[in-house]
């Protein structure tokens, strides 16, 4: 016979169950009761059924997607083991999720389903959102984080547009026709341009009024734009599906919503630069047409100082030229002088001849033929001239 | 005057887009091109003026619950 140590059986019964497949790495279903935190944080609960209990605890570094509550039907994974202190059996657990999640699934693609179908999803139908809202319609829950984010988000990037809170419940039995309600108040007052839809993130049932047909066909029927920003990124909801423009969060959809306005001032800084441009450039152009006409201008149109150049060379050849003629002219107007001289009648004159003349028309007389008697002549000679009258005439 | 300011925005903004494009494309007299200029650069301040100015203005909403003020 051998006798154990009571550490010893629990050192034995923890290996036994942490060696098996099954106990090692197992979800359970059951009720939570009796939940208790301890001032480290960890979680104390009994998970039971109808007529069984078992012992669960869940340490504070396990994930908790689900704050498990008394009477909440649940899904548990984890190990069993002994707690060797008090020889308890517990379950180890490191995710709890509701149980009813999948129930909710099932719902959720059923109704997206029969939506889709409907054409309230469609694409076409989209509406593009105003580049410069200047009244944006938000319909969440007054009070909290997501209606302060949309606010910081707009103030910071978009301050000269208004926020127009319309406020409803966002969980719970009243959230869907709040919700509802807001989108029929906001469309009422015929001036938003565009709305914002918002929930900060939640478990499943949270989100459950976004789901709701009756909200979807109260975004499909708004006039207005819709942007949803329902939970967390990984989030969908049917809300998000009808609206016109989905963003992951409130704060994102502030931020589809509105341009931002250091985005806005740069983008006028650049039309400032680009007008400023236009102008140079217009101005530049004209500059280079006006020097390239007066260019032009003073290729094409008379070359003065050659000309000058080749008037005042012209001259002086003219010039040195009509010296020249001057002096051979002057040289024969000398010899035709001496010429002149040489023939001249007067010299023949002054050896005693005489030129005779009729008085009446001045022909000279080389022949008795050209006389008659009584005809009136003019003989001159070297020094004078004086009158005869023909008496006789002989050959 | 909040409403005013607002649509005169866009309009100040759509405004110098256009201009900036006519100056951009050209063929004006060159009289024309700097009366333009001159537009699009007081266009522009006007921009950038309300931009500023709405800076100090902090966002009033219409719920009596939500009574935060510009919390940046």
């Amino acid at each position: 016979m051998q006798i154990f140590s009571v550490g010893q059986v629990a050192r034995y019964l923890n290996a036994f169950l942490t060696s098996d497949a099954i106990l090692s790495d197992l979800w359970v279903a059951g009720e939570v009761s009796n939940v208790s935190q301890s001032p480290a944080g960890h979680v104390f609960l009994t998970l039971k059924d109808r007529d069984c209990q078992l012992r669960c605890v869940m340490f504070r570094r396990a994930g908790r997607l689900f704050q498990a509550a008394n009477g909440d039907a649940v899904l548990a994974h984890g190990r069993i083991a002994l707690y060797e202190a008090t020889g308890a059996l517990q379950l180890y657990v490191d995710v709890v999720q509701p149980e009813g999640v999948g129930l909710l699934h099932l719902q959720f693609e059923q109704m997206r389903a029969k939506l889709e179908a409907e054409g309230l999803f469609e694409i076409a139908r989209k509406r593009r959102l105003p580049t410069f809202p200047q009244r944006i319609g938000v319909v969440t829950s007054p009070t909290g984080a997501v209606i302060r984010d949309i606010h910081n988000v707009v103030s910071r990037r978009f301050p000269l547009a208004e926020l127009v809170v319309a406020p409803t419940p966002v969980q719970g039995d009243e959230a869907v026709m709040g919700i509802a309600d807001a989108f029929a108040a906001l469309a009422a007052l015929g001036n938003i341009d565009v709305v914002i839809v918002a929930r900060g993130g939640g478990s499943m049932e949270e989100l459950q009024a976004f789901n709701d047909e009756r909200v979807a066909r109260a975004i499909f029927c708004c006039p207005i734009p819709v942007v949803s920003g329902v939970g967390h990124e990984t989030d969908y909801t049917i809300a998000d599906y009808v609206a016109d423009v989905r963003a992951p969060t409130p704060s994102a959809a502030a931020e589809l919503v509105v341009p931002d306005r250091f985005d806005l001032r740069y983008q006028v800084e650049n039309k400032q630069r680009r007008l400023l441009a236009a102008l140079s450039d217009l101005v530049g152009r004209r500059q280079s047409a006006l020097r390239a006409r007066t260019e032009s201008l003073q290729h094409l149109g008379p070359d003065v100082g050659t000309m000058r150049l080749r008037v005042d060379d012209l001259s002086r050849r003219i010039a040195s030229r009509l010296d020249a003629q001057l002096l051979v002219s002057g040289e024969k107007v000398n010899s035709r002088v001496r010429q002149l001289t040489s023939l001249s009648p007067l010299l023949t004159l002054s050896r005693g001849y005489a030129v005779v003349r009729q008085r009446d028309n001045g022909q000279v007389v080389c022949s008795v033929e050209a006389v008659a008697r009584g005809d009136q002549l003019d003989v001159r000679v070297a020094d004078g001239s004086f009158g005869v009258v023909v008496s006789a005439e002989s050959k | 005057m909040d409403t005013k300011q607002k649509v005169s925005f866009e309009e100040n903004f759509t405004a110098l887009e256009r201009l900036v494009e006519t100056l951009e494309k050209g063929g004006l007299a060159l009289e024309e091109a700097i009366a333009l200029y001159e537009r699009g650069m007081r266009l522009a301040k006007e921009c950038t003026d309300q931009l500023e100015a709405a800076e100090l203005r902090v966002t009033q909403l219409r719920s009596g619950c939500y009574e935060s003020e510009d919390s940046r």
